[in-house]
Parts: C-alpha cells; structure tokens; sequence
C-alpha cells in the first residue's frame, strides 16, 4: 500500500512477503521498487479502511458492547463481565482470533488488565492473554515503543541506553519527569494498572441489554421471533425491577458471515407491555436478512423512562383510552415514519403559513385556542400558488382568474386583510399581502392575495393560498 | 292496526342493523338540522359505521362539509383522526388549524396522519377504528371495494368509531358504506363567510335519495337546511 507523503510516495502498509523482503512502512516507493522491482502496489485509501474497521467495531458488540476505536487500525473491547458468557478468556480471545481469520484478516489480539498493557502486548509482545498479575515481568521486556509515548521519546530514550520497559520501572520517577515531563511516567502506570484509563466506545451502552448466543446459527422466520420474546422477557424483567419503561428499542443480530443488522422501535411513551413491542417489531422483523445463520442477538433499550410499577390490566383486557392511543401512536409512527402522526399547534404569528406548528400526536396540550380574527381557509397550500388575475382599475378585487388552467369568474369578494411582514423574521424586501375571499359563480371559496402594493417598482403578483 | 311513527321507526332501525350483519343498534349522530335528520331512516347519522363522501373534481367543498361532519361526531370533547395520502398536499392543501376553529376542532382533539400510499391509508384507518379513544376518523382520498370496506366497516362496528371516507372525484366502486353523499359547492346569499353546500345523498340503506343546500351553523355547530325557496329568493334579490 502506497500513500502520498513527504518528499513523494511512500510505503504506508506491507504483507508478510514484502516485509520478509526488507520493505518496511515508511520507505520511498522508489526505494522499495530498487529492493524489490516485482513489488505489487496498490494506492491506500483510508476511509474505506475506517469504514471497514467501523464495520468491524460493530461485529465486535458480539463480545461487548463496550467498543472503541483505537488508531486507524486497532479496536478496543472493554470485556469485564463478558468473558464468562463465552466460556473464559482463553476461549473468548481463541474465537474473536478464529473468527476474524475466517473473515480473512490478519490480527494480533491481546487480553490484558489494562487497555494499555493489551497494546503494548499485542503490538510488540507475543499476543494471546497476559495473565492477571504477570504483567510487570511480561511487559518488561518489550521495547519502550510499547508504551505508545510521543514521537521521537522512544529514541532519545534509546539514547539514553534506555530501550526495554523493564529499564523504565525501576528508576527513579522525579529525574524521569524532570527530563521527558510527565509523558513517561504516565504512559507506565497505565501500562501498569497504576493509573486509570478510560475507552471511548463507538455506542454508548445501552443501561438495558441482553444478549443471546446460539449453539447452532439459526434462520427461520419462527426462530428469530421465539429468539425475540425470549430476549424481551428478560428485558422487561430488568426494566420492571429498575421502574422503567422503554422509549426506544433495538434489536441487533449478528450473522454468521459478520454482518450486523439491526431494527429499532419508539414508543411515545414509557411502555413494559409485551405484546406492544413484539407487534411493533412485527412490522420490521421481515427485514432481517439471516443470511447463512444468525450466532449472537441483543436486545437494547438504549432510552428508558421511568414508569412506576402499576397494577397492569390483563393483557388483550379492555385498555383506557388514553394508553390505547399511545400504542396506536407508536404503531402508526411505526410504519408511516416518526413526522406522518402529528397534531396541530397554534403558534402567535399573524403571517397565514406560520400561525400553525406541526407537535408530536402526544405532545402535551398547551390548551391554546386558535387565535381567529377574520375567518380563515380550511386548507392552505404549502406554497402559494401564481394565478392570473384581471381587475377592474388595479387596486381592485379581482373579477376573473386563472388558477391552474381554469378560469374562474368571480361573483362576490370581501377584503382586503393587509398583513404586513414580519419586519423582526422576514428578510428585508418581503412585500405585504393583501388578502381576498372570493367566491365565484358556482360558489367555490378561495383566499387570494396580492403581494405587494401598486406604483411599487415590482409589479404586484396574485397568488392562491387558501381554500374553504 | 295502526303502526305508529315511532314503532315503524325501530323497526327500520333494527332491520337496517340486521342488514349488514351487526347485532347491535347503531347510535346515531344528530345533524342538528330536523329537516335532514328526519329524512334519514335512523332520524340521523349512524354512528360505528362507513359513510361515503364524493366530490366533483375542481371543488374542494366536500372536505369543508367533511369536516363539519367531523366536527359533529367529535361533539364537544371526542377526538378526531384525520388521514390524507400525502401527494394530495399541494393538490388540495393541508388542513388549516385557524380555519378548523370554525368547525370547532381544537388541536389536541385532532390527530393528522399522512400516508404515502393508499395501503398505508387502509391500514392505518382500519388501526384508527379499531381504537376506541377516537369518535371519528376521516379519510381523504380513497374509495375502498367491496372487501377493503367491509373490513373498515367491521372495525367500526366493534369500537363505534364512525368513519368518513372522501373522495375527490365519483366514487365507482360498491362498498357497504350506509350511505354516501356527494357534494359540491352552492352560491351563498349571505356573504362570502357563509359557505353552503350543494348536498346530494345519492345512496342511503333503507332510506331515499335526497338532495339539500345546507350552511354551516356557527352558534349551534352544525348543519342547517336552507329551504330551497328561500335560497332561491334570496339569490334573486342579492
């Protein structure tokens, strides 16, 4: 893999067979084809190798769900409490090795006490699990680059004859700091488990989540939705005992392949009904594709609310009006998209098109009544439409117009309604309106205006804006 | 024997449940105009059941009239579900809560729904009528065949939600609806800000066809009969 860089081309990555060459990262690409002039080289492209390694960082929330980016090309599991799930350590990091191999990676994975030590140890020691303890002897070997410090510490260390992390431990601290600041002596108590590091995983975990591993991958449509109750019972166990209610849900299946694939729910409000959530995943579980199997599902409710422990109706029983419009709420955002459910809310605006707010069907009522002065349309256009209009002399209510294609003749109008521009909202220049009802010979009602006034320099234009 | 009004009225009362299969007598809606809720076989609207609404392309009455009607089932505190597909949205505009006020249908007893396509309007109808925190759902712009309707109709007979299906243009296809109307706009007499309709009950089970102009009455809330000779005089002399 090749990259612009300094002074020209330069080698960014190298296979084993290169490697075994002499070609290291770093090296001018002429150099590398003066070592080698059979050397197969492809230009780098780094954002596919970050979506990829993202990708990957999804799959990995198979072990954990604490995953973090590290570089460009290193992941970081927080594994506490997760390793029993899968038998151990040893057979956790064994299948995340075998997996990933089959996947047709090369890695090296470490497991250690601290995220530091687990660099240190897959990067420049021989990988696989740093028993609990040993770090201080195993990690003392390894060359101070293992420590991740700043560019060009590792050599003036080296310098200094100070080449192994071993050479490091057992000085003395304050010469160390008064010479490299405090760079060094931080790097080792993180190595060392003296210091606390924190990982900035991609997800937030959710505080609900339970998991299910298969023996076997599963496929069949019947599976996945017995895999589900199950994973949602123990679910709503968790929230009923917390006294929460989930607002949002999300179902992750991992597949045998490596994909993830995942579907979420919302409710409008805190729910722990069974029957509820299973039937909004109904609506998307024909998403899912299994693919050649499904190994792992979760299930999370990232966003819980609080909803006190209450003497539940029996289920399919007779329901009150109100929690039966939250679910019909919830289902109809469901499959019509979260803005297709929404109510009406009057705003204080006397421009036509601002007086209304679209609020979520369950907002809270603010119990503002419509603020109605002259009679308004029942339907207003999105955007108001240009019609031909003739008049009398042209300061005068129309006589005829065309509105789409079709002429209308007008037997009797009422206006004009000036409203004037919001001068505190509106870009300087918008004109005034001058707003009609008209009613023509068959007695269909419009509310016409006209933007601006004569003897401006613009002439005035007529639009369509409302009907009754 | 002599068959008294009020006999022959619950008799037709309980065929007219017989005849689509519902155990139970409709509750109806009164129109508040006696004219037009005598003319009906159940002395007004029946609630928990399909109504049919039509209009004539290029006039858009039929949505006002529709949500005058909504306005009724709602009654003072009911809730209302409105459902539109939503490439109608610039064709005939969306539904204006300060000219809603007219109606007198608040924003927290309106819920609006958009659709994108005539499926996912079924759909969510039939979910709307299923749910009893509603009084009444309307429908724009389907006209439901035979099956899709009876299933609507079945939804609303078990909850008591009335439904209100409009189309724009003809409706041609036959459904179970109890009645259907078709309305276009009429001339006002009395100024622009007293709209009428052109009101046509072209299909009515177990009742006759009528045809009225009505107005909207503002301080009772609902519909009333302008007699046709007084719309008639009243048109000559303005």
């Amino acid at each position: 893999m090749i990259a612009p860089a300094q002074g020209g081309l330069r080698v960014t990555a190298v296979d084993s067979l290169a490697a075994g060459e002499g070609i290291v990262p770093g090296l001018p690409i002429a150099d590398a084809r003066a070592l080698l002039p059979y050397l197969a080289v492809r230009e780098a492209d780094p954002c596919a190798d970050a979506e990829a390694l993202a990708r990957l960082a999804g799959w990995c929330g198979r072990y954990s769900p604490l995953v973090a980016l590290d570089g460009a090309d290193g992941l970081l599991l927080d594994i506490t409490g997760c390793a029993h799930l899968f038998g151990g350590e040893d057979i956790l990091l064994a299948d995340l090795t075998r997996r990933l191999t089959g996947f047709g990676l090369t890695l090296r994975a470490a497991l250690a006490d601290t995220p530091a030590a687990a660099w240190a140890w897959a990067h420049a020691g021989p990988g696989g699990v740093l028993p609990v303890g040993v770090a201080r002897q195993a990690l003392a070997p390894l060359p101070v680059a293992a420590l991740r410090l700043p560019d060009g510490m590792a050599a003036a260390l080296g310098r200094l004859g100070l080449r192994r992390i071993g050479d490091l431990m057992d000085l003395p601290r304050a010469p160390l700091t008064a010479r490299f600041g405090d760079a060094v002596a931080r790097r080792l108590d993180l190595v060392l488990g003296r210091a606390s590091e924190p990982i900035a995983p991609l997800h937030q975990p959710a505080p609900f989540r339970r998991q299910l591993a298969f023996a076997e991958p599963i496929g069949t449509r019947g599976d996945i939705d017995r895999a589900l109750e199950h994973l949602l019972d123990g679910l709503l166990v968790d929230l009923d005992q917390a006294g929460q209610g989930l607002r949002r849900c999300e179902f992750s299946v991992f597949t045998v392949d490596g994909g993830v694939q995942r579907i979420g729910i919302g409710t409008a409000r805190p729910s722990r009904e069974r029957r509820h959530v299973l039937r909004l995943f109904a609506e998307r579980l024909e998403e899912i594709d299994p693919g050649f199997g499904i190994e792992v599902m979760t299930l999370e409710a990232p966003v819980a609310e609080i909803l006190p422990a209450q003497q539940a109706a029996l289920e399919g029983g007779p329901a009150t009006g109100e929690a039966e419009l939250a679910r019909l709420v919830d289902r109809l955002q469901q499959r019509l998209g979260r803005h297709a459910v929404v109510r009406l809310e009057p705003v204080d605006s006397h421009i036509p098109e601002r007086a209304v707010t679209l609020v979520p069907a369950l907002a809270p009522p603010s119990h503002r009544p419509w603020m109605v002065e002259q009679p308004r349309p029942l339907r207003l256009l999105p955007s108001p439409e240009l019609i031909e209009v003739t008049a009398m002399v042209p300061d005068d209510p129309p006589l005829t117009f065309r509105w789409r294609t079709v002429l209308h003749r007008v037997a009797q109008t009422e206006g004009p309604e000036r409203l004037s521009p919001e001068w505190w909202r509106d870009r300087p220049g918008t004109r005034l309106r001058d707003y009609y009802w008209v009613e023509d010979l068959e007695g269909r009602r419009y509310w016409l205006y006209r933007e601006g006034a004569y003897g401006e320099p613009r002439a005035p234009r007529w639009y369509m804006h409302g009907l009754f | 024997m002599r068959v008294s009004a009020t006999n022959l009225f619950k008799l037709r009362h309980h065929l007219g449940a017989l005849a689509i299969g519902g155990a139970a007598l409709f509750e109806r809606l009164v129109l508040s105009d006696p004219v037009l809720d005598a003319s009906l076989p159940w002395g007004g609207l029946p609630r928990g059941s399909i109504h049919q609404l039509e209009g004539v392309p290029g006039d858009t009455s039929v949505l006002s009239f529709a949500a005058g009607l909504t306005s009724r089932c709602a009654g003072p505190d009911g809730r209302a579900l409105w459902l539109r597909l939503r490439r109608d949205r610039q064709e005939t505009g969306e539904p204006y809560g300060p000219g809603l006020a007219r109606y007198s249908l608040p924003p927290d007893r309106l819920m609006l729904v958009e659709a994108r396509a005539i499926p996912d309007l079924l759909w969510a109808l039939e979910e709307g009528l299923r749910c009893t925190g509603f009084s009444v759902a309307l429908a724009e712009g389907i006209s439901p065949d035979l099956t899709a309707s009876r299933r609507l109709q079945l939804a609303a007979e078990a909850s008591g939600v009335t439904a209100l299906l409009v189309s724009p243009g003809p409706v041609r296809t036959r459904s179970v609806a109890l009645t259907r109307w078709r309305v276009t706009a009429a001339p006002s007499a009395r100024g622009v800000h007293r709209p009428r309709w052109q009101v046509e009950l072209l299909h009515c089970r177990g009742g006759k066809p009528g045809s009225w102009i009505m107005e909207w009455d503002d301080a009772a809330l609902g519909f009333a009969v302008v007699p046709a000779l007084a719309s008639r005089a009243l048109a000559q002399a303005v």
